[in-house]
C-alpha cells in the first residue's frame, strides 16, 4: 500500500497531484506556462510532464481537478490541457478529461472581480456552471445564500443539487479510507455568520484536510490553496470549537501564498515572521518528521531577500522552520529549489505503513551522468 | 528530548576555531546541505565535534526502526588527519539500530562505512561523508542497510584470541550437550574437535546454547565469571546453570584428576534474531577461556569434590537449583573470537557452486599432473563425490608439476589424491582411491565406478582410455581432457549426456577441426624441445610448467563442471598466445555415419562428406577425387575418416574418369601429420561419379580398392575407398594383410 504525493516546480504557482495506490488520481491546480516550455527556464514545462505521466500510466482523464480558487498561478494554462464539457472548442485529441472538477462556490459566482484574471477563470466558471446544471462531474464548495440564489436563477433547487455541494466541516463524498485509502475533510470555504450576517469569507479558497490511510498508519496532510492568516485563524477557532483537532495536525503542509508572511501575519518581521497565535496554534500542530512545502521560487537566505515585497518571503520560511525544529519535525523544502534551483524536478513523498517518506533525489555525479550537459563551445 | 552532551561548545559557529582543515571542510558541506541543519561547534581532547541536525530524505516519518526524520548528531572529526571521522547519535534514547559501534563513548557511534579507514580514506570527502550518513539513517529506518549475507552485529568485541571450531556444532550443540577437545597451536589459536575423554584435554571445551538475543548494544567482554553471568541475568538467562549441568554430565561417576595446565572454554552459541518474537537468522558463538583445570571450576561452582585427599573428584549431590557456591563469580574469563571449520556448503557457496548434483557420484581416471590438479580444484569447491583411478605412482619429476611433494615420492597416485583432498577439509572428498588402470576389467569396484557415475573424466592423456570408453555401452558420459603438448592449449572433448557422441567421434572431429582450421591449426604441432622422462613414448613429459598446468586445470576444471550440467556434446579447444590471452574455438555440431565392412567399422565425418561435395560441385561434369585423411584402430579395428583432400594438380579427371595425381600429396601428408601430432594420416582414396550416376563402386572402382588394399596390406592396414555421386555416399573397404583374402566390402 502506498500512495504519492506530488508538487511540481511551477515558480511561484502551484500544481500537486495525489496518485492512490488504486491508481486514482487527482490534480490540485494546475500552472502552466509557456515561457517555461523552454529548456533554459528551471520551471517544469508541466504539460509535458503530466502528460508523459498519463500516458506511462495509460490514463486520459483525472479523477478530481480541484481548482483551489481561481488565480492566475493557480490555473494558468489549464483550459488548453484539460478538456472541458461545456464547449466543443475545449475539446479533442490530446486533452486530459475530468471526472470530477471541485471548485469553491466563488467560482460559480464571480460576477466581477476578475481583475488582471485572465480569461481563464472565465471559462472555468462557464465549464462549472455547465457541470453545475448539468448535475454531474462537479463538486461545489460551501452554500452561500448567493448560491441559493444562482440555483434560483437557473430554475434548479437547491435541494436538487445538495449532493454536490460540500459544506465546511464535512467529508467530501466519493473518497473513503476503506476503499481508497483517503480521505477529505474540508476546512473552507465556509460561510461565516456574524449577527445573523453572513460574512465574506466564501472567496477564500479549498482547504483541506487530506487523511491517507496505509494499513494501520494514518496521514495527515494540511492542503492549502491561498489563504491569508484571518482565513487560517478561523478554520482553527471553528475546528477546535467542534472537536475537530485532529484535523488540524499535520505530518504534510503546503504553506499557502508562495510563502508569503501574510499567511502568518500582517507584520513581516526583520529576520522573522511571528506568526499571529492562531496561526502558532496551526503550526504547534505539526507531528514528529512533519514536511512543509512552499510551491515558490527559490527562497535564499540574503539581504535583497529580506527587502522582497512579493513572495517568498525569507522571513516567512524562518518562521515555518523554526515551528518545524520545534516540532522535531523535517524539512521545508521548496518546489523550486529541489534538487537544484538550476533544474529543480517534482518533490515527490510517498506514504505507507512507514509513514511519509520524501523521495530521494540524487546529487553530485550520479545526476550529473544521467542528465544532458549543458553545452559545450 | 534529551541530548547526549559530548566536549564542550564552541563560542559561535566561526569555522576558524575548528582546529583540522578535514573539521572545516565538512562544515562547509554541512552549510552547502539543505539535509543537515548547523546547530552547534564543540571540541573536546580528540575531536572538533559539528553538531548538525540530520534531515535525510527517505526516512520514513514513523519508521519502526526509530530513526527520526531528524536526527541530532555529532560529526566527530579527529584533530588527527590520520583518524577515522566518527558519528555520534545525541539523541539520548537513539535507538539499539543494527549497525552501530562501540560505546567507549556516552553517545552511539553509527558504522556509516564498512570499509576499512586506511582504504577508505582515499575516496573519502566531506560531501561523501555526509552522504553515508544520510545513506546510514536511510537503510537503517527503512531496513535495507544490512544486505542479506552481512552479519548481523554481534554481542561482543572482537577479541585477540582465536578458536576454531567444528562446522556442524550448530546442528550437534542443537541435539544436547557438546564437550570438545582442544589444543592450542599457538597462543592465538585454540583448535577444538569432537573427542572422547574431553575431561583430560588441555583445553576442555563445553559449548552453551543460550537463549535468542535481540539487537542491543554490543556488550563489553566480561572480565569474570560473575560479570558474565550478570551480563546473561540481565537477558533474563544464565550462564552458571548450564555451565553447571555440563560440568555434571561430562564427569564420570568414578571422577576425574586434576590435569596440570588444563583450562576451561566455554562457547557460548547465541540466536540472533532482528527483532523479538522473529525466527533467529543468525548466531552468534563467542568462546571465553576460564584459566582453571576443569576440578579447579567444578570444585568452586560446588559441582565437584573430592571425598578423600589424592582420589579422583567426584559430582557433589546437589541441594536445589543452581549452583551450590559462590566461588566461581570471581574467576577470570578471557574473551575469545570463534572460527568455524569450513562445511560442505561454506566451501560451495564461497566457490558459488550450486546445491543441484554437487554430491553426484564421478569418476577421474588419470590423476597424473593435470589430472590431481582438477582435483584440487573440485576438492576445493566440493564438487562430486570421487572415484579416482591410476595405476601409477609417484616419481620423483612428477613433483614438478603434480600435487605431491617430495615425501610422497613412490606412493600411488591415488592414494596422494585421496590424501590430500581428505587433508584440505578433514572429510572425504574421494571416496574411492583406485590403484588400477581404467581399462581392468577385472577390478569389480572399478566396474561399478565406472556405471554408477554420472561423469567419467579422462585425463589420462592416452589414445586408448577415451578409444575404449567410447565403445563400451555400459560406462557413464565421458569428458576427455588434455593440455596440448605444447602447452598452450588446452581441450575438452564432452560426450552429449545420451553418449550418441562418443568421445572416439569427438577426437576423430576434433583432428578434423584442426585440419579444417576450425580449431587452432597450431596447437598440436610438437614443441621443438621436449624432455623425455621415462621409457614409453606416452612417458613423454613436455617442457610445461607447473604455473601452466594449474592455468589449464583452472580453466578445465569449471567448463567441466559447467558442461555436464548441461546434456549437449563439445569440443572445446583453448589456445594462449605468450601474451597470456586465451582464445577459445568450439565445435558442438558433429554428425558422422556408421559402415561396417569386412569387420571393420568406418567412422565417417559429415564434414568429410561435406568437402567431397565441394569439390565434387567445383568439377562436374568431370570427376574429381583425392586421399582420404584419417586413422585406423586395429584393436576397435574402426577406421575414422574424418577429412578429405582435394584432387593434385596433376591430376585427371573426365566425365567418366579420375586418376589421382601426385603432385604435394607427400607434402600435404607430412603437414597433417605435423599439425596433428602424428596422429592422422592416409587412409584411402576418394572419387567423385558424373551427374546421373550413382556412387556404387565401377569395375574401374573395384579394381582400385584391391590394388591399394594390396598396398596398404604391406603395413597390415585396410585400405578405404569413398564415392560420392549426386545423393549417395559409397564405403568401400579392402582389407588383405599378408596371406588373408582380399575381401572387398
Amino acid at each position: 500500500m502506498q500512495h504519492k504525493l506530488r508538487f511540481y516546480p511551477v515558480g511561484n504557482g502551484d500544481t500537486s497531484q495525489i496518485i492512490l495506490e488504486n491508481g486514482r488520481r487527482l490534480l490540485f491546480d494546475f500552472r502552466h506556462t509557456k515561457t517555461a516550455e523552454d529548456d533554459d527556464n528551471p520551471q517544469i514545462d508541466l504539460a509535458a510532464e503530466l502528460l508523459s505521466e498519463f500516458k506511462a500510466a495509460k490514463r486520459d482523464r483525472v479523477d478530481v481537478l480541484a481548482l483551489t480558487h481561481g488565480d492566475a498561478d493557480h490555473i494558468g494554462g489549464s483550459t488548453e490541457f484539460f478538456e472541458l464539457r461545456h464547449a466543443s472548442k475545449y475539446q479533442g485529441a490530446g486533452r486530459i478529461k475530468i471526472d470530477e472538477l471541485w471548485v469553491p462556490a466563488a467560482m460559480i459566482l464571480e460576477e466581477s472581480g476578475l481583475d488582471g484574471r485572465g480569461d481563464e477563470v472565465i471559462v472555468w466558471r462557464q465549464e462549472a456552471r455547465y457541470r453545475l446544471r448539468e448535475g454531474k462531474g462537479i463538486r461545489v464548495f460551501s452554500r452561500p445564500d448567493k448560491l441559493k440564489s444562482w440555483l434560483d436563477g437557473q430554475g434548479l433547487s437547491v435541494a436538487s443539487r445538495a449532493h454536490l455541494i460540500v459544506d465546511a466541516g464535512t467529508l467530501v463524498p466519493g473518497f473513503t479510507l476503506e476503499a481508497d485509502g483517503l480521505e477529505f475533510f474540508s476546512h473552507s470555504p465556509f460561510v461565516k455568520h456574524v449577527d445573523d450576517t453572513e460574512v465574506a469569507r466564501n472567496e477564500a479558497s479549498l482547504v483541506f484536510n487530506v487523511r491517507f490511510a496505509a494499513g494501520e498508519m494514518r496521514v495527515d496532510y494540511f492542503a492549502v490553496g491561498d489563504a491569508e492568516h484571518e482565513n487560517l485563524t478561523d478554520i482553527v477557532e471553528i475546528s477546535e470549537y467542534h472537536g475537530n483537532i485532529d484535523r488540524l495536525c499535520w505530518d504534510l503542509f503546503s504553506v499557502p501564498h508562495h510563502c508569503s508572511y501574510l499567511a502568518l501575519s500582517d507584520e513581516k518581521g526583520a529576520t522573522v515572521t511571528t506568526p499571529v497565535s492562531g496561526v502558532a496554534k496551526l503550526l504547534k500542530y505539526a507531528r514528529k518528521g512533519a514536511h512543509i512545502v512552499s510551491s515558490s521560487k527559490p527562497i535564499p537566505d540574503t539581504a535583497p531577500g529580506y527587502e522582497s515585497v512579493q513572495p517568498p518571503h525569507i522571513q516567512a520560511r524562518k518562521c515555518y522552520e523554526k515551528f518545524l525544529r520545534e516540532a522535531n519535525g523535517a524539512r521545508l523544502l521548496v518546489t523550486m529549489e529541489e534538487p537544484n534551483p538550476r533544474k529543480p524536478q517534482p518533490i515527490e513523498f510517498t506514504i505507507d505503513e512507514g509513514g511519509v517518506t520524501l523521495l530521494r533525489n540524487v546529487s553530485g555525479a550520479a545526476r550529473w551522468a544521467q542528465q544532458e550537459t549543458p553545452r559545450a563551445g | 528530548m534529551t541530548m547526549v552532551v559530548l566536549g564542550v561548545a564552541l563560542p559561535d559557529l566561526d569555522q576558524g576555531q575548528l582546529r583540522s582543515s578535514r573539521a572545516r571542510a565538512v562544515l562547509r558541506a554541512v552549510q552547502s546541505r539543505s539535509e543537515f541543519e548547523l546547530i552547534q561547534l564543540r571540541t573536546n581532547d580528540a575531536y572538533d565535534l559539528i553538531v548538525v541536525d540530520c534531515v535525510a530524505a527517505g526516512v520514513p516519518t514513523r519508521n519502526a526502526a526509530g530513526i527520526d526524520p531528524r536526527e541530532r548528531l555529532a560529526l566527530a572529526i579527529p584533530t588527527d588527519d590520520l583518524e577515522r571521522p566518527d558519528v555520534f547519535a545525541l539523541r539520548a534514547d537513539f535507538p539499539a539500530a543494527i549497525h552501530i559501534s562501540g560505546h567507549a563513548w556516552p553517545a552511539t557511534a553509527l558504522c556509516v562505512s564498512e570499509q576499512a579507514w586506511v582504504d577508505a580514506r582515499r575516496t573519502w570527502t566531506p560531501q561523501r561523508h555526509l552522504d553515508a550518513i544520510t545513506n546510514w539513517l536511510r537503510g537503517t529506518a527503512t531496513g535495507t542497510l544490512h544486505r542479506p549475507e552481512q552479519r548481523l552485529e554481534p554481542v561482543y568485541f572482537e577479541p585477540p584470541t582465536q578458536v576454531v571450531l567444528p562446522d556442524d556444532l550448530f546442528q550437534r550443540a542443537q541435539n544436547g550437550p557438546v564437550v570438545l577437545t582442544g589444543e592450542a597451536i599457538d597462543r592465538r589459536v585454540i583448535r577444538t574437535q569432537y573427542a572422547g575423554s574431553a575431561p583430560g584435554s588441555r583445553y576442555v571445551t563445553f559449548v552453551l546454547v543460550m537463549q535468542p538475543a535481540d539487537p542491543a548494544r554490543a556488550l563489553e567482554l566480561p572480565g569474570s565469571l560473575g560479570v558474565l553471568e550478570e551480563q546473561w541475568q540481565a537477558r533474563g538467562s544464565s550462564i552458571i546453570e548450564k555451565l553447571s549441568e555440563a560440568i555434571r554430565a561430562a564427569v564420570p561417576t568414578s571422577g576425574i584428576p586434576e590435569v596440570k595446565d588444563q583450562e576451561v572454554l566455554i562457547v557460548l552459541v547465541v540466536p540472533l534474531r532482528s527483532a523479538p518474537g522473529e525466527a533467529a537468522t543468525a548466531w552468534e558463538v563467542r568462546c571465553f577461556i576460564i584459566p582453571h583445570s576443569l576440578v579447579a571450576l567444578g570444585t568452586a561452582t560446588g559441582d565437584l569434590f573430592q571425598a578423600v585427599v589424592g582420589r579422583p573428584y567426584c559430582v557433589a549431590h546437589r541441594l536445589g537449583d543452581g549452583p551450590a557456591a559462590t566461588a566461581w563469580r570471581t574467576l577470570d574469563t578471557l574473551g575469545c573470537s570463534a572460527r568455524f571449520s569450513v562445511s560442505v556448503k561454506d566451501a560451495r557457496d564461497m566457490s558459488g557452486i550450486q546445491a543441484v548434483g554437487a554430491d553426484d557420484h564421478r569418476l577421474l581416471a588419470g590423476v597424473g599432473a593435470l589430472g590431481s590438479a582438477l582435483l584440487e580444484v573440485w576438492t576445493r569447491e566440493q564438487w562430486g563425490l570421487w572415484t579416482v583411478v591410476d595405476p601409477d605412482h609417484v616419481e620423483p619429476h612428477n613433483t614438478v608439476r603434480h600435487v605431491a611433494r617430495q615425501g610422497q615420492i613412490g606412493w600411488q597416485k591415488v592414494q596422494v589424491a585421496g590424501v590430500l583432498s581428505a587433508a584440505t577439509y578433514g572429510r572425504k572428498h574421494v571416496v574411492n582411491a583406485l590403484p588400477v588402470s581404467i581399462l581392468d576389467a577385472a577390478d569389480p569396484r572399478l566396474r561399478e565406478a565406472l556405471t554408477s557415475a554420472k561423469l567419467i573424466v579422462d585425463a589420462t592423456t592416452t589414445l586408448a582410455v577415451p578409444r575404449e570408453l567410447a565403445r563400451r555401452d555400459d560406462v557413464s558420459r565421458v569428458a576427455s581432457t588434455f593440455i596440448s603438448p605444447s602447452g598452450n592449449a588446452s581441450v575438452l572433448l564432452l560426450e552429449d549426456a545420451a553418449r550418441a557422441h562418443r568421445v572416439d567421434v569427438l577426437e576423430a572431429r576434433y583432428y578434423a577441426g584442426v585440419l579444417r582450421g576450425e580449431l587452432d591449426r597450431e596447437h598440436l604441432a610438437l614443441s621443438p624441445t621436449h624432455v623425455r622422462v621415462g621409457a614409453g613414448c606416452r612417458d613423454a613429459s613436455f617442457v610445461i610448467s607447473y604455473g601452466t598446468v594449474l592455468r589449464h586445470a583452472g580453466l578445465l576444471a569449471e567448463q567441466i563442471r559447467l558442461r555436464s550440467a548441461a546434456n549437449s556434446a563439445s569440443i572445446t579447444v583453448w589456445s594462449s598466445d605468450t601474451s597470456g590471452s586465451t582464445v577459445a574455438c568450439t565445435i558442438a555440431d558433429v554428425g558422422f555415419s556408421t559402415h561396417q565392412r569386412g569387420g571393420w567399422t568406418v567412422i565417417l565425418l559429415a564434414c568429410a562428406i561435406e568437402t567431397m561435395r565441394t569439390h565434387r560441385r567445383e568439377r562436374l561434369p568431370s570427376e574429381t577425387g583425392g586421399i582420404v585423411l584419417g586413422y585406423i584402430d586395429h584393436v576397435a579395428r574402426r577406421i575414422y575418416a574424418l577429412e578429405v583432400a582435394g584432387a593434385p594438380a596433376d591430376s585427371k579427371g573426365t566425365p567418366s574418369s579420375f586418376v589421382r595425381g601426385a603432385d604435394g600429396v607427400v607434402a600435404h601428408l607430412e603437414e597433417v601429420r605435423r599439425r596433428t601430432a602424428g596422429m592422422v594420416r592416409f587412409v584411402g582414396e576418394w572419387h567423385s561419379h558424373p551427374r546421373g550416376h550413382s556412387a556404387r563402386p565401377s569395375r574401374d572402382d573395384l579394381g582400385l580398392i584391391q590394388a591399394m588394399g594390396q598396398a596398404l596390406a604391406q603395413d597390415g592396414d585396410p585400405a578405404l575407398m569413398l564415392i560420392v555421386a549426386d545423393d549417395d555416399v559409397t564405403v568401400s573397404v579392402a582389407y588383405a594383410p599378408a596371406g588373408d583374402d582380399t575381401p572387398a566390402g
